[in-house]
């Protein structure tokens, strides 16, 4: 379970998200949209224990980010939208990597099994320079996944992708959450968002705009028979407003 | 469970980066290129490092000393590192960041490893880079390998760790302090600020304390006497200043004492208090190392940035709207299409607008030839110091115009990674190459001409002040002033390099230009190939060989010309010949350039991207 509460992070004269406060249960789907500078990738990197929050709380499956790091951080996977892989490490090397660094006991057959899920197969003797976009994508997924984390967190997973993977690569985000994770997905494809999350937290300004079910965001903004893209696109086009509900309403 | 340790990832990471690299070197081994590549840079690095050592070398293979000089000589090298440091704790602001890539920062920073344990494994990863750099200068120093090369090894690493473990905690620390309330932050600083400044002065009072001992031995002619240098630390700790710098220098000369020591037995006794100050500035580092992620991943993007940029790929830019905005000249939307390629190229050596750098040059003129005269008028004793600097202007001209066209390639060889684009242009390839040429070629000519003209304005304005005077430049030797810059000399030469240069820098360019089109594989097309490696120090060598054979080959014509004027005609014209035979180089030199041009623009014609940028 992810808990989040009263997130702010500011650099130096930019607060990029303020007052942030959210839960995503096992077993949830929680999709993470806003424009440009909304604050997500801040978020995510605060939610990884990349970056240190200036204020507020982050609990991954009940361990504090700041007082027990690294029980919190055993728990979870983040892949980032941009791949950045070591340039002399080949795919089982960065597989290897992870399994030392998560203390992975039986890392070569969940590697292998990882390698054929996101279709790897073949490519494990293959440098970064030689791979694909989407397949570099889909190493550092394989690496996030090795340890078979609690708490799992995408940014921008299907990046590169191609249609066939990023079939799969929903299944695989959806068996993950039914297996019992809690997953955060932030995208700008909201028709992903539509499709596999749970519930959807608007982000605008560093500010929660909305967050709920479909459902529950449509009856927020008070149109039934809006899609996701028309909610999205009305409101973030207006400053943001304080959550409706907040916290309470926000967890299920 | 555990945790994984910092020193075990480090070693993992280390261990398959190093092997993996060294199996890629192996596999491209199977290209000849590669392999005869290897085969040159083997041979230079063996004739360049381990040729064998003189006799009389000392025990590191720097000559030998007797022990009092290299105590004095630690005690200047102290002084050196003291400056450093000292000078750093002024001018360095503080910075929180480790040096991490972005793969490093992504794969750990989520990764259930604790702060302490990221910043060791960032240690660790410094700690072996100062290893590989010690081992090279050792091997430079010493050009061997043996048990006395793994002691300075030892010693230089320890140097360089507590260097950079106390310019790592000083950004720290000083990152800290600016967390601070305004008032305590003023304090902190403006203290910091007057103790360094007082330690500065006190270690250069000190310092030229020591000089003046040694200098006195000098001038006594006791140097030949080495012992008499045995007197320069007594000397100093005689005067209160002296033994305050004595005490200051004191933890560096324990750093660098390991250096020095000739046996074993001495080296492990000077090592250990010297491992003893590194833990201290490991304990200092540890304590003031937090909050390092944001700074951490800024300087990994920063550093990525540059790699790129330095790959020649394309990157966002940090520099400032105004910046951006500036062009060499403005491009308008009709016209000759080589314009367009030239400003590209142009704007390619960097974003300078050349109605500026016209305007700066002739003010530089101006201002040459205006102080010149104004400072020989006041005081004909300049006229030397002028004339040496206009020689000198004249020489760096000279030196650095024609070489910079080997690192711009800020011309087809660059432009050949967009071989496809370049295809697609409307626009004949003869007039694309000669357009593309044109851009380094302008910038090398600018130069030449820039410093020449630059020297000339120092030489007449000084030999202008000289005649009002009634002197002439030719009676400086008169005066005691000794120069071979006399405008009467440097005038006639200029003028002949001033027209020679610029044919032979459009030759080079051919020639470059010519390989990398005739032979991508050897000479590979792209702005900035950045790769390493003997097979690539081997390649290079022969690629310096084969282009400066084609440019001795292709001088010959100018050869046949200008060698029976200087030999008929030096004894009547003089100097004067210069200008004529700058002339009889420039004259078949441009025929040939611009049969480059055409041979060149066929060569462009058959180039194939799809094989040639592959290979």
């Amino acid at each position: 379970m992810i808990v989040v509460d009263g997130l702010l992070k500011a650099y130096r004269d930019l607060t990029a998200v303020s007052d942030l406060s959210f839960q995503v249960a096992s077993g949830e789907v929680l999709g993470l949209v806003g424009p440009n500078g909304a604050g997500k990738t801040s978020t995510l990197r605060c939610l990884a224990g990349i970056l240190p929050p200036n204020a507020g709380t982050i609990r991954l499956g009940g361990h504090d980010l700041a007082t027990d790091p690294v029980g919190a951080k055993r728990l979870l996977a983040f892949m980032p939208d941009e791949p950045k892989l070591f340039e002399y490490l080949t795919v089982s090397d960065h597989l290897a990597l992870s399994a030392r660094l998560y203390q992975v006991p039986d890392a070569a057959a969940r590697g292998r099994a990882l390698l054929e899920e996101l279709e790897l197969t073949g490519k494990e003797s293959a440098f970064p320079n030689e791979l694909s976009r989407g397949m570099k994508q889909k190493l550092v997924i394989a690496c996030g996944l090795l340890h078979d984390p609690e708490v799992i967190i995408f940014d921008e997973p299907l990046t590169g992708i191609d249609p066939g993977g990023i079939k799969r690569m929903k299944q695989t985000i959806v068996r993950r959450a039914k297996a019992g994770a809690s997953v955060i997905v932030s995208s700008h494809l909201l028709h992903l968002v539509e499709e596999i999350c749970d519930r959807v937290l608007i982000l605008a300004a560093g500010r929660m705009v909305l967050v709920g079910t479909l459902d529950e965001i449509r009856r927020q903004a008070g149109q039934a028979d809006e899609s996701l893209e028309e909610i999205f696109l009305r409101v973030t086009e207006r400053p943001a407003v304080p959550a409706a509900g907040g916290l309470a309403q926000a967890s299920r | 469970m555990s945790a994984a340790s910092p020193v075990s990832i480090f070693g993992f990471l280390a261990r398959r980066s190093i092997a993996n690299a060294i199996r890629l070197r192996l596999r491209r081994l199977k290209e000849p290129r590669y392999l005869i590549g290897l085969v040159f840079g083997i041979f230079y690095f063996v004739t360049m490092f381990l040729r064998p050592t003189r006799s009389g070398r000392g025990p590191h293979g720097i000559p030998a000393m007797p022990v009092e000089w290299t105590e004095t000589l630690l005690l200047f090298g102290a002084c050196a590192v003291a400056m450093l440091v000292l000078v750093s704790w002024l001018l360095r602001s503080g910075e929180q960041a480790l040096k991490l890539s972005e793969a490093e920062v992504q794969a750990l920073f989520p990764a259930p490893l604790s702060a302490r344990s990221i910043l060791h494994y960032a240690l660790l990863r410094t700690q072996l880079a100062l290893l590989f750099s010690s081992l090279i200068v050792t091997l430079v120093l010493r050009r061997n390998f043996s048990w006395s090369g793994l002691r300075m090894t030892v010693a230089f690493w320890v140097i360089l760790s507590v260097l950079q473990f106390h310019f790592q905690a000083l950004g720290f620390t000083k990152a800290r302090w600016r967390e601070r309330p305004a008032g305590q932050r003023r304090i902190l600083f403006g203290l910091t600020f007057a103790i360094v400044l007082g330690l500065v002065a006190l270690v250069g009072v000190g310092l030229s304390g020591a000089l003046q001992v040694v200098w006195g031995a000098v001038r006594h002619g006791h140097l030949s006497r080495l012992p008499s240098l045995e007197g320069v630390e007594p000397a100093m700790a005689s005067t209160p200043v002296g033994a305050a710098t004595l005490w200051v220098l004191w933890p560096i000369r324990i750093v660098l004492r390991p250096l020095i020591v000739p046996d074993l037995q001495g080296f492990l006794l000077a090592l250990l208090p010297a491992l003893g100050v590194l833990l201290l500035h490991y304990t200092w580092l540890a304590r003031t190392a937090i909050r390092y992620e944001e700074a951490t991943i800024e300087h990994a993007g920063r550093r990525a940035e540059q790699r790129l940029r330095r790959q020649g790929k394309t990157v966002g830019t940090h520099r400032a709207g105004a910046a951006r905005a500036k062009v060499p000249f403005p491009l308008g939307s009709s016209g000759r299409p080589e314009l367009a390629i030239i400003w590209k190229n142009l704007l390619a050596f960097g974003r300078i607008r050349l109605s500026r750098v016209a305007l700066g040059l002739t003010l530089t003129f101006l201002a040459s030839l205006a102080g010149s005269y104004l400072a020989v008028r006041t005081a004909p004793g300049f006229a030397g110091g002028i004339l040496f600097a206009a020689g000198l202007v004249a020489v760096a001209a000279l030196l650095i115009g024609p070489t910079i066209t080997f690192t711009l390639r800020n011309d087809l060889r660059g432009d050949l990674e967009h071989a496809s684009l370049l295809r697609q242009w409307p626009i004949s390839p003869v007039r694309l190459v000669a357009a593309e040429l044109a851009g380094p070629w302008l910038i090398s000519t600018g130069i030449v001409w820039g410093g020449l003209a630059i020297a000339m304005a120092l030489t007449s304005g000084s030999a202008s002040a000289l005649a009002q005077r009634g002197l002439s430049q030719d009676s400086l030797d008169a005066i005691g002033i000794e120069t071979w810059a006399k405008f009467g000399k440097l005038f006639p030469v200029s003028l002949g390099l001033a027209l020679a240069v610029p044919a032979i820098v459009a030759l080079t360019l051919i020639v470059q230009n010519g390989t990398v089109l005739a032979f991508p594989a050897w000479f590979p097309p792209g702005r900035h190939k950045q790769s390493a490696g003997l097979e690539t120090a081997g390649m290079r060598l022969i690629s310096m060989l084969a282009i400066s054979l084609l440019l001795l080959v292709a001088l010959i014509p100018a050869a046949v010309l200008v060698v029976p004027l200087v030999i008929f005609g030096w004894s009547t014209l003089g100097l004067w010949t210069v200008p004529i035979a700058g002339l009889l180089t420039a004259a078949p030199v441009a025929a040939e350039v611009a049969g480059g041009v055409f041979i060149l623009a066929r060569l462009l014609e058959r180039f194939d991207p799809s094989l040639e940028l592959n290979a």
